[in-house]
């Protein structure tokens, strides 16, 4: 699924992401916790070899969540932590 | 505790047409043989029509049956779960067409994964969001019936409240008369919120005889966008000191809705401006809103719709959960989430009698005190009976995922 790539956020919307969690401390263990919780099953034995989540995953939930598989607002990662470390059973 | 199906791993094999890795590699085991099932599951989606006791106007349209999308995901090991994918063709409403959704879900996993240059030229590229939404309220279902856990305590923590208050819509009747008495058969029937729809030319003489007639019940009213921000009228509907005013102005006019909830002292509670959690940000920087409406059958299902009424919460606004005159399928999802203790306003989801001729499940029923009861059995809480689902069912289809 070549084209998965490509719909995955660039770096730059990773990066802006990242600077937005460095932010608040509080989140940082949250977010890790997110990493693992969302990363694509084996993601050590396929490319890119990154803990991130399956792209098909990704767009479904961007979908989900946004009625759109488009990047969000990385400003929004930060009340999705804080939901997260308020209900993490269901983040999923 | 994470239910099986509906956990990352699971529904990313499933969107991925099942070339995902085995659940293990995901999860500690321990939870997974918590799991008695594979993974695998049969989606049967189920066209229904319902007709509606009577037809229910507002200032998005009218609208005479209920047409629905039931979605049916059963595990390898039998268990069910249930969804609803809300349809409103003919209504000026942001949810996708019935043949949209339709062709989205059947279309399978294949087309699930959204962006491969397979996908057929008549299948959108996104997915409609109602239909999504609908696969993972069913796939969350199934995984809480398997686990034993009730949705209404899985969206509210440790307290969810065993009945929620429901506030009746009572919709644009065209004649006064007919409006008054249909309030005080709510108000008879046990309701002590009544939300009246409103539009232009329909709005202060409808609502001041509602008052006038039942002045201890409570008063909302849903423009459903239809004012312009400097209407008098919204200043004369300000008089009436209702509980609130909603969606005055249009969804995409947040500047508007930020004048309107400024100049009028009627907490003003959006519904169609915000469809994500981007939105209601947006809304709340623009001082847009005093209160949300969040709809699980437009907000992309229960989770989801739970999460932007955390945020919402978070920030001292007040939220209420809105029906879309679903099936007791999705109302059971819904009442689940207005049972949580970060709903503060009465819902507009009312008893199944009041809106359809025959449900799938056992009706919603309004208590004396105008409550409606909260399921409290596994998942949704309550099951489909399969012999009204086959009655008004005009279409089927039937996906396979395997792991």
């Amino acid at each position: 699924m070549s084209s998965d790539l490509a719909r995955r956020p660039g770096a730059a919307w990773l990066l802006r992401s990242l600077l937005a969690i460095l932010r608040h401390p509080s989140l940082w263990l949250v977010a890790l916790r997110q990493v693992r919780v969302l990363a694509a099953p084996a993601w050590w034995r396929r490319a890119p070899f990154l803990p991130v989540p399956d792209a098909a995953y990704l767009r479904f939930r961007l979908v989900t969540m946004y009625g759109s598989d488009a990047s969000p607002d990385p400003a929004d990662i930060v009340p999705y932590l804080r939901w997260c470390r308020a209900w993490p059973h269901l983040a999923t | 505790m994470v239910p099986r199906l509906a956990a990352p791993g699971n529904l990313s094999a499933a969107v991925a047409g099942g070339s995902g890795p085995s659940e293990p590699d995901r999860h500690d085991r321990s939870d997974d043989e918590h799991h008695g099932a594979d993974g695998s599951y049969v989606l049967r989606l189920h066209q229904i029509r319902v007709p509606l006791v009577e037809p229910m106007r507002s200032a998005s349209g009218e609208l005479h049956e209920r047409t629905s999308i039931i979605v049916e995901a059963e595990g390898a090991d039998g268990v069910r779960g249930w969804g609803e994918c809300v349809v409103l063709d003919g209504l000026d409403y942001p949810v996708a067409s019935l043949e949209v959704a339709w062709a989205w879900l059947c279309a399978g996993p294949d087309t699930w994964a959204i962006g491969r240059d397979e996908a057929g030229a008549s299948i959108p590229r996104t997915a409609p969001r109602s239909a999504a939404g609908a696969l993972r309220d069913a796939l969350w279902d199934l995984g809480l019936r398997r686990d034993g856990i009730s949705l209404a305590s899985w969206l509210g923590g440790s307290s969810p409240r065993e009945r929620v208050s429901s506030a009746r819509v009572l919709g644009i009747a065209g004649d006064i008369d007919a409006l008054v008495a249909a309030a005080q058969e709510a108000s008879l029937a046990g309701h002590r919120h009544l939300v009246c729809k409103i539009r232009p030319g329909w709005d202060v003489e409808p609502l001041c005889a509602v008052r006038d007639a039942l002045p201890s019940v409570g008063l909302a009213a849903d423009a459903n966008g239809s004012y312009a921000p400097d209407d008098g009228a919204l200043d004369a509907i300000d008089e009436l000191a209702l509980a609130w005013l909603e969606q005055p102005v249009a969804p995409g006019d947040l500047a508007g809705s930020a004048r309107v909830a400024a100049r009028l002292a009627t907490p003003v509670v959006l519904d169609e401006s915000v469809v994500s959690v981007h939105d209601l940000e947006r809304a709340m920087r623009a001082g847009a809103l005093d209160g949300l409406n969040v709809k699980p059958g437009r907000n992309g299902g229960a989770i989801e719709a739970q999460w932007l009424a955390a945020i919402a919460a978070e920030a001292g606004l007040d939220v209420l959960v809105g029906g879309l005159l679903e099936t007791g399928i999705g109302r059971a999802a819904a009442v689940a989430l207005a049972a949580a203790p970060v709903i503060t306003l009465p819902t507009d989801l009312g008893p199944s009698d009041r809106y359809l001729a025959s449900d799938l499940t056992e009706p919603f029923v309004l208590g004396a005190d105008g409550t409606l009861r909260v399921p409290t059995g596994p998942g949704i809480g309550v099951t489909p009976r399969l012999d009204r689902l086959a009655a008004l069912t005009v279409r089927r289809a039937e996906v396979r995922v395997e792991r």
